[in-house]
């Protein structure tokens, strides 16, 4: 994990801009495949600032704790991503439309 | 270092060509593979390491199951959506405005007090502590700023969403 620390600074900015085109996509979009596109960039900015903020770490159990970090953070975007292509294909079946306008309520 | 800088522009500017061109899906799933892309590139390029690597494979695998999805469950030419009324498009996008204005403070306060360079001769900067410290103390008011900007972003949507509802 030898990131060098200027190296680090642009990662760190570039994940507040992802973090805030991840929002924009749950903001701007109605469909629920694109929301999902949005949680997608809000999850690599968190793995972008996990690995920025490595880059200042200069002993080995800090790079490492980082290192780990990264693995949990891929694992819960493994299972939202699961979860919300779950909730999509039931919306889908039970009403036969992916406006999220629509999905106020979590009764199915 | 410039060559950082330009993959991540790159991969900013098509990750927001993929959030904007939302009305096609291909072509927003074809943007944000792009980004992916891109990203791999200023990953690896800073030695990241084993941890970018599998960042950029996760995000890969994730885009391909979304766009999987996507193509069985909708006409990929158009989401089959009627278009936002410009009530909700407004609301949308003071809100959005509000959350990157949050952020934009954050960052050019961040860079004013140096707080992304070592301070003091310490490289160790990102510690829980000193994160706490720093959050708790000279950036209060920011962090604060930034809480009720996101917590406004959030309850707008819901009672965007609730107020569609009650409208039905």
């Amino acid at each position: 994990m030898g990131v060098f620390d200027e190296s680090a600074s642009l990662l760190v900015v570039a994940a507040l801009a992802f973090f805030w085109l991840g929002m924009l996509g749950l903001l701007w979009r109605r469909s629920l495949i694109g929301m999902l596109v949005g949680v997608l960039f809000g999850w690599l900015s968190v793995t972008l600032a996990a690995i920025g903020f490595v880059g200042f770490q200069h002993d080995a159990s800090g790079a490492a704790g980082g290192a780990v970090f990264v693995l949990c953070a891929a694992l819960v975007c493994a299972l939202q991503v699961a979860l919300g292509l779950a909730i999509v294909v039931a919306r889908i079946a039970r009403h036969g439309t992916l406006d999220a306008q629509n999905a106020s309520l979590l009764e199915g | 270092m410039g060559s950082l800088a330009l993959a991540l522009g790159v991969a900013l500017a098509a990750a927001f060509a993929s959030i904007v061109v939302g009305r096609n899906l291909t072509r927003s799933i074809a943007a944000g593979a792009i980004s992916i892309g891109a990203l791999a590139f200023a990953l690896i390029g800073s030695g990241a390491g084993f941890a970018g690597f599998f960042v950029v494979t996760v995000a890969a695998l994730v885009l391909a199951t979304i766009q999987l999805f996507g193509w069985m469950l909708v006409d990929v030419d158009r989401d089959h959506l009627p278009p936002t009324d410009r009530a909700t498009s407004i609301a949308r996008s003071l809100a959005f405005l509000l959350l990157g204005g949050g952020l934009v403070l954050l960052v050019a306060t961040a860079l004013d007090r140096g707080v992304f360079t070592p301070i003091g001769g310490s490289l160790t900067l990102a510690t829980a502590s000193q994160i706490g410290e720093l959050l708790f103390g000279p950036w209060r008011d920011l962090a604060t700023l930034s809480g009720i900007a996101i917590a406004a972003t959030m309850l707008a949507s819901l009672m965007l969403l609730r107020g569609d509802e009650q409208g039905r």
